[in-house]
């Protein structure tokens, strides 16, 4: 048995662990913390993915008796800045609201993957993403809406205006609805005729399309783009028009 | 309530002839039973044909020819996020892994190291003095009244703990102890002295009459079951300009649900509560009521709302949750099971093993002349049926004049069958589709238009049941187009794109017998005094957003905005009505369908008791005007008026409020058996594949299935996006392995089992098709199950078109590919 004071998410727990005691099971059951799930039982899955002084580490085979050394450790419970859907961080916004995951065993983990991700690339390529999150298994298999989700997250981390796929369901007072970000507008997949080189030549693309008046949310990639709509200002019609005009065009 | 075996009724006619009145209803009741009605009809198809009249629910409501024609749709059709969705992305969501509770011990499990053996003696004496040790159990102390505890079927027959073992990881002792560690060391404690005997381990050799018979049996060897093969027309004597033969071979896989099945058990006075990894809570209750021996109301199944998935593997319960559930009532004490991954992999189910034998005669002109196939399932250390599963899509998807289907079902000592996301479709599916592939390529023909000739768009040739508005076609020409197929797909070995690389281009069209609904669809719709509205469901949500798109069904059918409607997380048995498991792809069709029902008898009570408010106070104004209900209406933001006075309006609050009791709409529906209720799809995929190193690359992949219905477009597209990965790693690099020699497993783990990461994974393009479903809840078919289907055979005739070699053996994996190509030259 060893004594610890582990640092986690900015606040200090003392504890004494059994020298076998891995980090998941010190949060999971000494602590009663939620804050990283089990997918397996050695280093193979990345479920349980923390941040360890801003790295990314497997929190099951971590061993807490060789922590409490003034190492910081992050967790997802440490990234919210305030309550409810506009408090989350935008990873952890963009997972939920671009459907980053189904079964979400494996989001906690790769939501601390891509922390650590952009904050050392605040923009990636879409190989840089896939050898970022290679470390973690989603066995849903959800990994085309967890590119989408990093994207967007990348976008609003570096300022810039986003909107995402699915809207929450906020529940307000009896009778009203409160407005959700990303609900207002018509959504639609288009698949473009000719695909793009690369996920590089997609990105001035949204940028043009986003400022298109009534265009109201822009996601995709090389092969196709989701966009939002405001019906009172365009129709599909319009929309196809105008990716057409930004040299595009869709099927 | 007497054990009904319900594998044994599928696989023994005189055991299905002795039953007695009691026992078919009985039998109706088993979450078994209920599983096999929904993950594989196949199997039980035969045994409804001729006593489906004696099981209650069945065929007593007739369908309607058409759907209903709906409101405009406000929620229905539109893109939501999970309800569950702050708490996954926080830690505010607890999973059953999060749970602990005070005085909690860790049970581990001692478990056999052989395939087949005798257990002779087991000594526990030096494990029990070890500090932290707080209980072991074994069959030499188990309770008297659990010694004759089975699971499942019997012959070979699983008791809590066999004195014969069947299979490496049968359990042998269980250990509560203060934590997993000191768990783990006791287990290395315990002496066991094992009498090693033969072992079954190859599926083929199992099934001669040369291997040893390791239960009573008439079949040869270890063969468990061979089902009477379907013959249509003529096809031993029927024609063909052309034969086409094909063994078609598919490996063991695993769900690999991420969350390693847990639970954590207590006793409350003599009521068993259970928070446990499964994908029916009231199937969960059933198989404890009936494993302990008390009734279902002395025991409480709950999930907490957030559950690592399940793919087909935890419908029900296995050794393990009992054995929890005993030590918990022996200590005292909450009891905490949490499988290793090694126990996850070994111990629950698989998809089996399988062999397909197929040839497929063909005519020049494009037409199936006859078809003859044989399927051979190995399931495992138990007994089960898988092989005739594979049937459906043989039987029903294209015109096939003369067929003859055969299935046989082998236990070998090793990985135990189970129901895995598709069942045993994607193998009938991989073993047809690549077989019209090479019919295709034999004819000269475009294998779309091959397939597109000789589509079966009527119904089932057989029983005569219709189809519903099948969406085949549609999404055969969908991948068609979405690939640019006409322009992209060139003859085999035609298109090297790079020294040693060439380019090729597949598809494949699927049909199944899961998305349907299925007994029982329950479900309350509550309206409380202040016009906020609670749906309450008994569907598990397995992470395809089941109870989210209930919220939804809820919402569309009593007519009320999303905003003002909630629905848990948490299921509790206590206070739910079973509306069956989440297995089957039936969630959207079954516990939606008790939404609905609910939804609409609670938007009926609504108008009634509002012209009951409405004549109120029209009386008290001493005002002549009466309405009824036929009157009134309500309008999609939940407010109630009167349709030739628009201004006079009631909101739902004034209703309740006037009812005086909260507004309770209920649904008790029975599903019809009128329809052929399948679903179907079609995927089209280009590689490029290397003949240096034996890679396949997929470059593009498009899929296209008909949901009759897309409740929540977003979750639907999440749906085939992940069915595609996951059967894809089926195809590159997933396969369980045994040492013949020994039996042992060689690689239940992560790494040397690989489910693909995101460097790995192609990329689906979504077509969604709707053609609405007379039987459907607004028309909907599910699909968590369909895009596990297609993907084996688009890869593997891509794979041929590319570089024009046939690998029909899963996984594709580079030495199979790189022999292949070796071969042909």
């Amino acid at each position: 048995m060893r004594r610890v004071s582990l640092a986690i998410d900015n606040v200090n727990y003392d504890l004494v662990v059994d020298n076998r005691e891995s980090l998941w099971e010190t949060m999971n059951f000494q602590l009663g913390l939620a804050n990283s799930n089990l997918g397996c039982d050695r280093a193979q899955c990345g479920a349980c993915t923390v941040l360890v002084d801003g790295k990314a580490v497997n929190g099951c085979t971590v061993l807490s008796a060789r922590l409490g050394r003034g190492q910081k450790i992050a967790t997802v419970a440490g990234l919210p800045t305030g309550p409810g859907v506009a408090g989350l961080h935008p990873v952890q916004r963009a997972f939920w609201l671009d459907g980053g995951f189904q079964c979400g065993i494996c989001t906690r983990g790769f939501i601390m993957s891509t922390v650590q991700l952009l904050g050392a690339i605040p923009k990636p390529t879409t190989a840089q993403i896939a050898e970022g999150l290679a470390g973690n298994i989603c066995r849903c298999g959800e990994y085309a809406k967890i590119f989408t989700a990093v994207n967007t997250a990348a976008a609003e981390l570096r300022g810039e205006k986003v909107t995402h796929l699915a809207s929450p369901v906020i529940v307000g007072v009896a009778g009203t609805a409160e407005a959700a970000p990303g609900a207002a507008g018509v959504s639609k997949e288009f698949q473009f005729d000719k695909p793009m080189g690369t996920i590089e030549d997609y990105d001035p693309f949204e940028q043009a399309l986003k400022k298109r008046d009534g265009i109201l949310g822009v996601s995709g990639n090389e092969r196709s783009v989701t966009v939002k709509w405001d019906p009172a200002k365009l129709d599909e019609a319009k929309v196809r028009a105008i990716l057409v005009d930004l040299g595009h065009a869709a099927r | 309530m007497a054990q009904i075996e319900a594998v044994r009724v599928v696989q023994d006619a005189a055991y299905a002839a002795s039953l007695s009145d009691q026992d078919w209803y009985a039998l109706a009741q088993d979450p078994t039973w209920q599983e096999m009605v929904s993950e594989q009809s196949e199997m039980v198809a035969g045994v409804i044909a001729q006593y489906g009249n004696k099981l209650p629910g069945g065929g007593q409501n007739s369908a309607p020819a058409e759907l209903p024609v709906f409101r405009p749709f406000q929620v229905i059709g539109t893109d939501i996020a999970r309800i569950q969705g702050y708490g996954i992305v926080t830690n505010t969501g607890t999973y059953t892994e999060n749970l602990r509770m005070a005085g909690m011990l860790f049970m581990r499990t001692l478990r056999s190291r052989y395939p087949h053996a005798k257990i002779t003696s087991i000594d526990t004496s030096e494990a029990e003095k070890i500090p932290g040790v707080r209980k072991i159990l074994h069959r030499g102390n188990l309770p008297e009244e659990y010694k004759d505890v089975f699971l499942g079927s019997a012959l070979p027959t699983r008791f809590l703990f066999n004195e014969e073992v069947f299979e490496v990881g049968a359990p042998i002792a269980v250990i509560a102890a203060d934590s997993e560690h000191i768990g783990d060391v006791a287990i290395r404690a315990i002496k066991v002295q094992y009498e090693v005997l033969p072992a079954a381990l190859d599926m083929l050799e199992a099934m001669k009459s040369s291997t040893p018979k390791q239960f009573t049996s008439n079949l040869d060897g270890t063969t468990i079951a061979v089902t009477a093969p379907l013959v249509r027309g003529d096809p031993t004597s029927a024609k063909a300009d052309v034969v086409v033969d094909n063994v078609a071979r598919k490996s063991t896989e695993q769900h690999v649900a991420l969350e390693l099945t847990n639970s954590l058990s207590y006793w409350d006075g003599d009521k068993l509560n259970m928070t446990y990894t499964n994908q029916h809570g009231h199937g969960t209750r059933s198989g404890l009521s009936q494993a302990l021996k008390i009734p279902q109301n002395k025991v409480r199944v709950l999930q907490t709302g957030y559950l690592g998935s399940g793919y087909g593997y935890r419908s029900g319960i296995d050794l393990s949750e009992v054995h929890a559930a005993i030590l918990s009532k022996l200590t005292g004490r909450p009891i905490k099971n949490n499988y290793t991954r090694y126990e996850d992999f070994v111990t629950r189910t698989h998809r089996p093993e399988f062999r397909n034998e197929m040839k497929l005669g063909v005519n020049r002109d494009g037409t199936i002349s006859f078809g003859i196939f044989k399927v051979i399932a190995n399931v495992g250390a138990q007994r089960a049926g898988a092989a005739n599963g594979a049937w459906v899509n043989m039987q029903n998807l294209y015109k096939i004049p003369n067929l003859r289907l055969e299935a046989v079902d082998v236990m070998t000592n090793s990985y135990k069958s189970g129901p895995y996301r598709c069942v045993s479709h994607p193998n009938g599916t991989f073993a047809l589709e690549t077989t019209m592939d090479k019919a295709a390529y034999a004819i000269n023909m475009d294998p779309i238009e091959f397939r597109l000739k000789n589509l079966n768009e009527v119904g089932n040739p057989d029983t005569k049941r219709p189809f519903s508005n099948i969406g085949i076609r549609d999404c055969i020409t969908g991948v068609q187009t979405a690939i640019n197929w006409k322009n992209v797909w060139h003859a085999p070995k035609a298109k090297q794109v790079r020294p040693g690389v060439y380019h090729g281009v597949g598809m494949a069209a699927h049909l199944c017998s899961h998305g349907a609904g299925s007994n029982p669809s329950t479900g309350q719709v509550i309206i409380n005094s202040d016009g906020s509205v609670q749906a309450v469901s008994g569907t598990t949500d397995i992470g395809s957003g089941q109870r989210t798109n209930m919220l939804m069904i809820a919402a569309e059918a009593l007519g009320v905005p999303l905003s003002t409607i909630t629905i848990t997380p948490y299921i509790d048995t206590d206070n739910t009505t079973d509306t069956g498991g989440t297995n089957g792809s039936r969630m959207t069709n079954t516990g939606g369908r008790g939404m609905y029902e609910a939804g609409v008898d609670a938007r009926n009570q609504v108008l009634k008791y509002g012209a009951d408010k409405f004549n109120s106070d029209f009386a008290n104004a001493k005002a002549d005007t009466r309405v009824t209900a036929a009157d009134l209406d309500m309008g999609p933001d939940g407010i109630v008026f009167i349709k030739n006075d628009p201004k006079k309006t009631l909101n739902l609050a004034a209703i309740v409020q006037f009812k005086a009791t909260s507004i309770i709409g209920k649904s008790d529906y029975l599903w019809p058996t009128t329809w052929e209720q399948v679903a179907v799809a079609a995927h089209a995929a280009e590689v490029e594949v290397d003949t240096v190193t034996g890679t396949v690359k997929i470059t593009r992949y498009v899929a296209a299935h008909d949901v009759g219905k897309a409740m929540n477009p977003f979750s639907v597209r999440q749906q085939v996006e992940g069915g595609v990965v996951m059967a894809t790693g089926a195809v590159l690099t997933e396969e369980l392995l045994i040492d013949k020699a020994t039996g042992l497993p060689l690689n239940p783990n992560l790494l040397d089992y690989r489910p693909l990461s995101i460097k790995d994974a192609p990329l689906a393009e979504v077509v969604i098709v709707e053609k609405p479903k007379a039987y459907g809840t607004f028309g909907g078919h599910g699909l968590g199950e369909p895009p596990m289907g297609p993907p084996a055979p688009t890869i593997v005739n891509a794979v041929y078109n590319a570089v024009g070699v046939w690998v029909t053996e899963m996984p594709l994996t580079r030495d199979k590919l790189l022999a292949a190509l070796k071969a042909s030259n």
